[in-house]
Parts: C-alpha cells; structure tokens; sequence
C-alpha cells in the first residue's frame, strides 16, 4: 500500500483530511516530510496547513516512527489509584524517563483519560489496553513485547 | 413521578446493541414516525417545554440551541453529536453508545429534523474502539432500514449520518473546535460571536449536542416535555448519567434524577465508602470541577449559576484522607498543560509554569516566589483565557487553597 493508493480511496473533501492522514499514519506509523508532500497536493492544500492540522493531534506523529508506545493514563482518577507507581516502575524497566521523545524505540507517553475509570490505572501498550495495572503487572506485561530491544 | 424513573438506560443489557431489530422490539424508532408528521416548530415547543439542558457541561437549554439554529435561513445545516467526550472520570457517552447505540441514532434523526439539517455527523473519541465499531453498524442498519438516506421512513425528509473519528485532543470536545477539527483544521476553539447556530460547520448553522442531551431527545418526543419536566427536583429537571468513582465500594456509571444529593450518589447507588477509609474532598465533573468537602455532602450538583455545587461533565471522584495532594495536583496541571491547545498565551504558558511549580512543591524545592507566582498564574488563568479550557484549570487549585488542603500554598 502506498500513501497514494490509500489518498485515492478518499474524496478531495475538508472533512476527509484528517481521516486520510490517521490511515496513513496508521498503515506507516507516522507523517514524515514525503507524506505531508504528496497530502498536500492531493488534497490542493500548502504543506505548511497539513503539518499544522497533523501535529496538532496526539495520536498522529510527525516526529518519526516508535517501535512500541507504551501509554499510561495519569489522569485524577488513575492517580488517585496510584498510576505515579506505575509510571516510575515502567520507567525503571526501560531505564528512560516518560515524555522523552529523544529514543525512537519506545515511546512513554502520559495519557489524558482512556474513559475506562472504574478499571484503572489503564495501560496501553501499541494498542492494546491492560486494566488494573498495578506496579507489580508492569514487569509481566512489558516482558511479553520484545519489539524495542 | 416514581423514584427510579429510567430515561437513558432504560434499555441498557435488555438490548442488543448490534441489532436494530433488537432495539425495534422494545419500542425503538416508534415516536420518530410520529415525529415525522410533527412540524419542526412543534418539536422544539416540546423540548423547550422540556427544560432538557446540556449534559456535556455547559447546562445551555437544549430547546433554545434548536430554536436559534432553526430561525436562520440556510440551504445547507448540520447537526452534530458530540461524542469525544474526554473528561477524566467521565465515560457516560461511552456507555451510551456501547449499550443503546440506536437510541442516539434515533435522537439525532429527530434533532436533525426539527432544525432542518440535511446531514449530521457523530464525532467519537479516538480511544473509543468498540463505541465506533457499534454505532458505525447502528448507522450501516438505519439505512437498511431506511431510517436515514433519501426521504426516510416513507418522509419527505432526507438525512444522512457520518461518523468521524477524533484523533484524540481533549479540547476538541469544545464545539468551536470539535468544528475546526472536522474541517480538517488544528482543534482550536474559535471566536465568539458569530455563535455555530449561526455560522458553524462549513459556515453553516450549526447544532452541536452532547450524546447525552440526544439520548434524552427521544423519550422526551414520547412521552411529552412536561412529564420530563416533572422529573428531577430543587429546579433541575430530568435525569444524568453520573460516574462515581474513587474510594467507593462499587464504582460505575449510575442513572439518577437531577436534584440527587451528593450522600446518595455515594451511599444510595456507590454502595458507600470503602471500609477503613475515609473521604476527605469529592470532586465533582472531572479535572475541570471544584472540589467539595463532606460537610456540604448534602448539597445536589446543579446546572444553576447560584448553586453551591455545579454538575459538570456528571463524574464523581471521592477522594481518600490518605492521598497525597500534591501528587493529584501535579496529574491535574499536566492534563491541562498538555491538553492546552497552545493558541493563547496565558493558557499555554500559564499552565506549563504552574506544572513546573507543582513539580518542585512536589520535590520539596518549592520557594517564597514560586508560591507568589502560584497565586498571580491563578488569576491570570481563571480571568484571562480565550476559551473555558484554562479558567477551567484553575478550579481545582483555587479550591485546594480555599480549604486549606495543602499547607504550604497558604
């Protein structure tokens, strides 16, 4: 699939922008330069208005692709169920500190609110949700992913 | 009007929420066909007769919105179901469409109607797989069914619905920017006026509706606004979804007339607090909303401007004696910090310095200026903000300093 096979599936609309670039980025994991590029052209936009709308969203990246993205919900309500434990225990495994964006194999990044409250802390790991994670879990889980070594 | 009166989970693990025949068998999409044959004008009396007022936040009155929207001249309008809810603590609209996906449907078909769109779109959260994955099926059978498509259920009346798909921005449940974001633009709120009833999405008036407030439109047109009217007490009027969570025994998402106290939120449907702990504050609509202490436990969370409590986004956290505030402080600063969208000054600078400072109180180098500039960066986010995101990321800390909950920031 190339980022033109995927353009050509969408209408030249407004309201198909930001879906076409969510399954570019979903197919090729992020929104480099060449995709911002030929986006622009198809959808008769400058490139500078691509990049503005596309960097705008967390879950569309345009600083390079992850081997793995490991999220963790740090809102009140997972706070208050001790997702800080987590976080420094997820930290501790991979020995890299959460929000650094500066190592392109794993990517730890604080989350808003997943919506799933009553089950936290919540943990998602490249797209798969853990619940009740307790700082215990984190070795478990994580050990099973291999992808970032 | 009996006690537990079910308006928007009346349905709830009784249907099936991948099938309209499901839903058709307990009544579904039968008051839409009365509907139909209703002129619009007729429908938005019903609504405003209603006193049905916004659930995702504001507490706007529903009927006056329709009214507005309704009243310009316009070959194009839409009608938009604003699903990104992102609140933390607050998952009503998630349920909603998981458990009745056809019961909005059907909602937005009536709004869609009564305002004269011609299209209308659901914007879902991007964190909501199963939600999307439901009503995107919910959609795919109306039209089957011709509920939606070219002059429905034997109408002369058109409506089509499209789903679109937030990529996960919190602001973006903001309706200016819920617009923007659509349009394929960075999910900035826009300025005010020219308000969305006017010129909204594509320039078009525009109604946008919590799926919440949709989900009460039907039973509304069913059973009359005056009976809706008559649910709920002490001047609120209908029922909310509220998500109580924290130290509860059994946290969840409860259906309760407006009016509800919060001591039977907590012991009447939480099933109280858990033993050997104690709740020392509840906060009440997400990291938005204020902070309350048990001895006003017996106020009910209101729409009202005078009210003591307001009701917000409907989540409930009650929060433990053992917890450790500046710790929850922090979590709260770093959602607004990364949530701000960064298009004014002191939303975006603000909340980031307020973040470091709670860094260091939390590291324990927390100094004479910092606690001076705490208070200044306070006012300035509570009183100089383009939009409610960073008046609303003051709320919290202001009352932490009111009652005292943190000694070193008084």
């Amino acid at each position: 699939m190339t980022i033109q096979n995927i353009l050509t599936k969408y209408q030249v609309r407004q309201e198909n922008l930001l879906r076409a670039i969510k399954e570019i980025q979903k197919e090729f994991g992020s929104i480099d330069k060449t995709a911002i590029d030929e986006i622009a052209r198809y959808f008769k936009m400058k490139p500078a208005a691509v990049f503005s709308a596309a960097s705008f969203y967390d879950q569309i990246s345009t600083k390079g692709k992850f081997n793995m993205v490991v999220k963790i919900c740090d809102g009140a309500n997972c706070n208050t169920k001790k997702s800080t434990r987590v976080i420094e225990e997820i930290e501790r495994f991979f020995g890299q500190k959460i929000d650094d964006s500066f190592n392109f194999k794993v990517k730890i990044q604080r989350e808003s609110c997943f919506g799933f409250c009553a089950q936290g802390p919540i943990m998602v790991v490249n797209d798969v949700m853990y619940e009740k994670v307790t700082p215990e879990r984190v070795d478990d889980i994580l050990r099973g992913y291999t992808d970032f070594q | 009007m009996e006690e537990n009166q079910k308006v928007l989970t009346k349905r709830w693990r009784k249907v099936d929420p991948r099938e309209l025949t499901s839903y058709r068998k307990l009544g579904g999409y039968e008051v839409l066909q009365r509907v139909l044959q209703m002129k619009p004008r007729l429908i938005i009396e019903e609504i405003v007769k209603s006193g049905l007022q916004g659930r995702g936040g504001g507490g706007f009155p529903t009927g006056k919105k329709w009214e507005s929207a309704a009243s310009f001249e316009s070959d194009e309008k839409y009608f938009i179901c604003n699903l990104d809810e992102s609140e933390p603590g607050t998952y009503k609209d998630r349920l909603l469409a998981e458990n009745d996906p056809h019961q909005l449907i059907e909602g937005i078909i009536i709004g869609s109607y009564a305002v004269g769109a011609k299209k209308a779109y659901i914007y879902v959260n991007g964190n909501f797989h199963l939600a999307h994955f439901l009503l995107e099926r919910a959609v795919n059978q109306a039209y089957e069914h011709h509920f939606l498509g070219q002059g429905l259920m034997g109408s002369d009346y058109s409506l089509d619905i499209e789903i679109f798909v937030g990529a996960g921005a919190y602001i973006c449940g903001e309706e200016t920017a819920l617009i923007n974001s659509i349009e394929g633009k960075r999910g900035e709120p826009r300025k005010r006026p020219p308000y969305t009833s006017e010129c909204g999405l594509f320039n078009k008036p525009t109604v946008v509706n919590n799926a919440e407030t949709i989900a009460s439109i039907p039973w509304i047109m069913e059973h009359g606004g005056t009976k809706y009217a008559q649910i709920g007490s002490n001047g609120d009027v209908g029922t909310k979804i509220f998500c109580i969570d924290g130290i509860v025994k059994n946290p969840g998402a409860y259906e309760v007339p407006m009016g509800t106290d919060i001591n039977d939120l907590i012991f009447k449907y939480a099933g109280g607090i858990e033993s050997g702990d104690e709740p020392w504050f509840a906060q009440i609509g997400g990291s938005a909303g204020q902070l309350v202490p048990p001895n006003s436990f017996a106020d009910s969370p209101s729409y009202s401007r005078d009210a003591n409590v307001s009701v917000g986004s409907g989540a409930l956290l009650v929060i433990s004696k053992n917890q450790d505030i500046k710790e929850l402080m922090l979590s709260w600063m770093n959602f607004f910090q990364r949530e701000s969208c960064g298009q004014c000054v002191p939303c975006r600078e603000g909340t980031f310095r307020l973040k470091m400072i709670l860094e260091r109180l939390k590291n324990g180098n927390f100094s004479k200026e910092d606690k001076d500039d705490f208070h200044k960066l306070i006012w300035t986010l509570d009183n100089t903000t383009f939009c409610a995101l960073g008046k609303f990321s003051a709320i919290a800390l202001k009352d932490v300093v009111k009652y005292g909950f943190c000694k070193e920031l008084e």
